[in-house]
């Protein structure tokens, strides 16, 4: 691994290729902030632009684009709960509330901090064990992902508050939505009503865009219009506090981050939302999540750096796309007249090591880059509301517009803008309804799968040990307030509630009988 | 759940309607999936499976849920509504109702005109409209922040990133057919 | 001053008007001496990365080389197999000053969901320029070597294969084995690439894959190619050596169409304008690297013969999917 390392670095660290990733980097973070535009359509749109380089620079420079395009859609998602990407949809819970309470800097800066940390240990893992964990993902057939949706289904239960009813509906009713559209299974066009905009189904980024976004901007806009945040400096920086509580969640959240990454197709968003899972069932400070907690930033953003990393594993090991970004930059590599496949490792040991070195240098820039301008971008808070509510509206149109060039997806966006908003003045639970939206169509494509490959078995194929451990760990979850509600009562003071119990305390009072 | 003794408060009738429409949904869904085939020709599960199950399952929750609410409404975290006792008078109340229906107008407006004047041009507008009439702000102010709006927006969008945002009626394309 | 409500709501009344007006204006006839101006988007019904993104990308790269005083770009409108971006290309009716890169499932799509608003036929056909076929693959210790042999053994036993889409190239791959009497379950995936994982993992048995695709798991051993469903073998030192399905007996070949159209009722001029340009572009460098790179066969029909093309292979779509 050191000599491939060293082969790795002589290519990639020239100076015109450092300079192309910077470039990168910085084109992606601003192509990532844009509400919509992602990394797979930042990468897509700039790959003629790449096209006069070498092969080798180019992946570089569409490498940094893919990390600064991630980086870039939690800046929004923190500051103006507006998320830039699919899998930054869970940073506006608690990255949000923390830009509300004046500590805008802290979150960005342990957001970009978590998701270095998390890269770098992901990186080396792909290096040393890609596959070995590309050979275990293969394992992954549709029975145990079918699993692993379940599991992902049943961590409604943490998402949804106090009543468990209320966000199961939600949840259900984000898998409806998901329903609309051609179905993977049978190929039917389902609830499209003969419009063909809808055979693609409810798209997921605009959707988001509006609940969040125009959701949170008509909120604000009844609550009396947000007062800019003064934050003063010494807020805007990480206290040795802050990292202290980063370091279990960060470490959770790669670990997540990771396992998912390496299965094709389960993809970042996915593993955004179970690292968020774990932390509202392991973290000690889980009551505080979704109240700005610090925990509730980090996890998730490096589990979705985690995970970006991880889908590079199937794609280098077997020469297939892990997720919707490694697709595209596979297209790249066939524009470059490389072939990847289960030989690129051995045919183009340079370029591939290279490739890795390069996301080395790539996230180095970013935290560079960012960890200073994180300060800066708070300053943006300060604009006046009657300034910075119009500015939201023509990102999320504009944004929205350029995901497909579609004036659909504006309608759309405008249409879930008021959905968004009425569940914010009714208190309804959004994660659920988020979650079933993005695991609705997987888990049913899995379903669906599985029953094909089940014949005449029935529910025998179900029974691998994979699977039946990870329907184990379903089973604890949907149980978890069972036996959580049982240890509170038992204890009179449970400890982890003492430390956090004065600003728990009012909330809780409606509950507590 | 249903062990908690419901706390005792009137139902509250935004939140019982809410949890009516969400039930109609899941009617909805259930009753429409009967346009589609419960199993393939081969047994496997066909495309009605999950929608109507899905449907069937939001039905019974949100019965549950109206229930619930019906029974002196629960004031839990969690679906409570966000009261309107903010602070603000029944003035103030008014004002905001008004501000919140034109804001949705002016983006429904504005979406409605984009095929005419253009992407680009209807944000910049709209912008304008909601800083200077909505907003009140000076007049000046608010077009300097429209003006650098459209020139971020024309920077990165159509020299950077080269998408093709609609021009309406001002695409060159349709004019030089004439 | 006026109520901001009363103010939006005369401004939707003044939108409505302005669109009304629109609709009506009528456009006035095209000039012998036509030429496209400005930018030409070039309408790309699938998202970018993939096979018909990369072939829209060739063709407006070997327009732009020209020099021909105007801008091809690129329009990505992915969504429902296609189904989004073709139904938002008959609007453009009319418009010769935008082009649409399109392939098989042009054909397919409107026969297996009937309420698309349009069929290949609502577009006219400028130039087909590249054929693609599929390869039959199987893992390498898999009981059967050849097409027939797995036809045989999927009338006797259960074999499981994948496919990627109802109406794309793996749909019709089925359809002849099937015809050719072999009974398969068929696990539904989301993309060619989840495909292959099915394959590599052992979920499936069989799987349709692309030249292109296939060529790397070939040259690693992973996988043996059963048969092709060319009409000729592959001119490639590995594929080279993969028989068709013809040569071991069986007939069954399928054949996938990629080829550039204008809108519907664009003026003679326009379209001879372009069949010449466009025909001029397949002479370049980049068409044939992008035409080796992918593995294509090299296609060139144009105007009334591609449109020719296009009713054959309707015809025959409509027996596999009837």
């Amino acid at each position: 691994m050191i000599e491939n390392l060293t082969i790795g670095f002589e290519a990639a660290l020239s100076a015109e290729n450092v300079l192309w990733c910077f470039v990168g980097v910085l084109l992606g973070t601003i192509i990532g902030i844009l509400p919509g535009l992602g990394s797979a359509t930042g990468v897509a749109i700039l790959i003629p632009v790449t096209l006069t380089f070498s092969p080798l620079t180019a992946l570089i420079m569409l490498a940094g684009i893919y990390h600064g395009a991630q980086f870039g859609a939690t800046i929004t998602a923190i500051l103006i709960a507006t998320p830039g990407e699919a899998s930054s949809v869970i940073s506006t819970l608690d990255g949000y509330q923390m830009a509300r309470k004046g500590r805008a800097g802290p979150a960005l800066a342990i957001s970009a901090l978590g998701a270095f940390v998390s890269a770098m240990v992901s990186l080396v893992a792909l290096m040393a064990v890609a596959p070995f964990f590309a050979n275990l993902a293969l394992d992954f057939g549709p029975p145990e992902m079918l699993a692993i949706m379940i599991l992902g289904l049943c961590t409604i239960v943490v998402f949804s508050g106090r009543n468990l009813p209320l966000g199961m509906a939600m949840g259900l009713v984000g898998v409806l939505i998901a329903c609309i559209g051609v179905d993977v299974g049978s190929g039917t066009a389902r609830y499209t009503f003969g419009s063909v905009e809808l055979f693609g189904g409810v798209p997921f980024v605009e959707v988001m865009i509006g609940l969040f976004a125009i959701g949170e901007l008509l909120n604000q806009l009844h609550i009396g219009m947000a007062a800019p945040i003064k934050a003063r400096f010494r807020d805007l920086l990480l206290t040795k506090q802050d990292l202290k509580r980063a370091a279990a969640p960060t470490a959770r959240g790669t670990v997540v981050g990771f396992l998912l990454g390496c299965l094709p197709g389960a993809g970042t968003t996915l593993a955004s939302f179970m690292a968020y899972g774990a932390e509202k069932t392991f973290s000690r400070n889980r009551k505080k999540l979704g109240t700005g907690a610090i925990e509730g930033v980090v996890a998730p953003d490096a589990a979705t750096n985690a995970a970006s990393n991880a889908n590079f594993i199937p794609t280098l090991a077997l020469g297939i796309p892990g997720g919707a970004t490694t697709a595209v930059l596979l297209g790249a590599f066939l524009v470059y007249g490389i072939q990847p496949g289960p030989l690129l490792f051995e045919n183009q040991p340079e370029l591939v090591w290279g490739l890795l070195v390069s996301f080395f240098i790539g996230n180095v820039i970013l935290l560079v880059l960012n960890l200073p301008l994180a300060p800066v971008f708070a300053q943006l808070l300060r604009i006046r509301y009657a300034f910075m509510y119009p500015l939201i509206i023509v990102t999320s149109l504009l944004g929205a517009y350029s995901v497909k060039n579609s004036m659909f997806s504006v309608w759309v966006v405008i249409v879930f803008g008021l959905v968004g908003y009425a569940m914010k003045r009714l208190n309804f639970p959004m994660a659920p309804l988020v979650l079933g939206l993005v695991i609705g169509p997987l888990f049913e494509k899995a379903l669906v799968q599985t029953s094909v490959l089940a014949g005449d078995d029935g529910l025998g194929v179900l029974a691998t040990p994979t699977t039946l451990i990870i329907l184990a760990l379903a089973a604890a979850l949907v149980t978890s307030p069972l036996w959580r509600g049982r240890l509170r009562r038992t204890k009179t003071a449970p400890d982890q509630d003492q430390d956090q119990g004065k600003t728990k305390a009012h909330a809780e009072k409606g509950s507590h009988e | 759940m249903s062990t908690h003794p419901a706390p005792t408060a009137a139902p509250r009738r935004p939140v019982v309607i809410a949890y009516g429409v969400v039930t109609a949904l899941g009617v909805a869904f259930c009753a429409g999936s009967f346009a589609y085939d419960w199993s393939n020709e081969d047994g496997t599960i066909g495309s009605a499976v999950l929608p109507r199950v899905a449907g069937f399952l939001l039905l019974l929750v949100g019965l549950w849920l109206v229930r619930q609410e019906l029974r002196g409404g629960s004031v839990r975290e969690g679906d409570g509504l966000v009261v309107e006792d903010e602070g603000h008078s029944p003035e103030e109340a008014r004002r905001i109702r008004r501000k919140l229906i034109t804001v949705v107008a002016t983006m429904v407006v504005t979406a409605l005109v984009i095929p005419i004047l253009g992407l680009l041009l209807s944000l910049t507008l709209m912008t304008l409209f909601l800083t200077a009439v909505v907003e009140k702000q000076s007049l000046v102010r608010s077009l300097v922040v429209s003006a650098v709006t459209f020139a971020v927006a024309y920077l990165i969008f159509v020299a950077l990133l080269r998408i093709p945002l609609p021009l309406g009626l001002l695409d060159p394309a349709v004019w030089s057919v004439l | 001053m006026k109520s901001p409500l009363r103010t939006s709501c005369c401004l939707a009344l003044t939108a409505l008007l302005l669109s009304s007006c629109a609709v009506l204006s009528v456009r006035p006839p095209v000039p012998a001496d036509w030429t496209p101006r400005g930018s030409v988007p070039v309408m790309v019904a699938m998202a970018p990365g993939g096979g018909s993104d990369r072939s829209a990308r060739v063709i407006a790269q070997t327009l732009n080389e020209q020099e021909l005083g105007f801008d091809a770009n690129v329009e990505n409108k992915e969504g429902g197999s296609g189904a989004v971006g073709w139904a938002t290309f008959l609007s453009e009716e009319g418009n010769g000053n935008t082009l649409l890169v399109a392939e098989t499932a042009l054909n397919t799509l409107p026969l297996v969901y009937e309420d698309v608003p349009f069929t290949y036929e609502s577009f006219t056909p400028l130039v087909m320029f590249a054929q693609d076929s599929r390869m039959v693959v199987a893992r390498k210790d898999a009981p059967y070597d050849t097409c027939p042999e797995l036809v045989d053994e999927a009338g006797r036993n259960r074999v499981i294969a994948g496919s990627s889409g109802k109406t794309g190239a793996d749909a019709l791959v089925t359809a002849e084995l099937e015809k050719a009497g072999g009974r398969f379950d068929i696990v539904p995936y989301g993309s060619t690439g989840e495909v292959l994982t099915g394959l590599l993992g052992g979920q499936i048995d069989v799987a349709p894959a692309s030249a292109a695709n296939a060529k790397p798991y070939l040259e690693s051993g992973d996988f043996k190619a059963l048969c092709s469903l060319s009409e000729e073998r592959y001119d490639d030192p590995v594929l080279g050596r993969v028989p068709t399905a013809i040569e071991q007996g069986m007939n069954a070949t399928v054949i996938m169409w990629r080829g550039v159209f204008a809108a519907g009722g664009v003026a003679d001029v326009q379209r001879r304008y372009w069949i010449d340009k466009i025909e001029q572009g397949m002479r370049s460098q980049t068409y044939r690297d992008y035409i080796k790179a992918d593995m294509l066969i090299p296609a060139n029909l144009s105007g009334e013969k591609f449109a020719a093309y296009l009713d054959d292979y309707d015809a025959q779509m409509r027996e596999i999917f009837r």
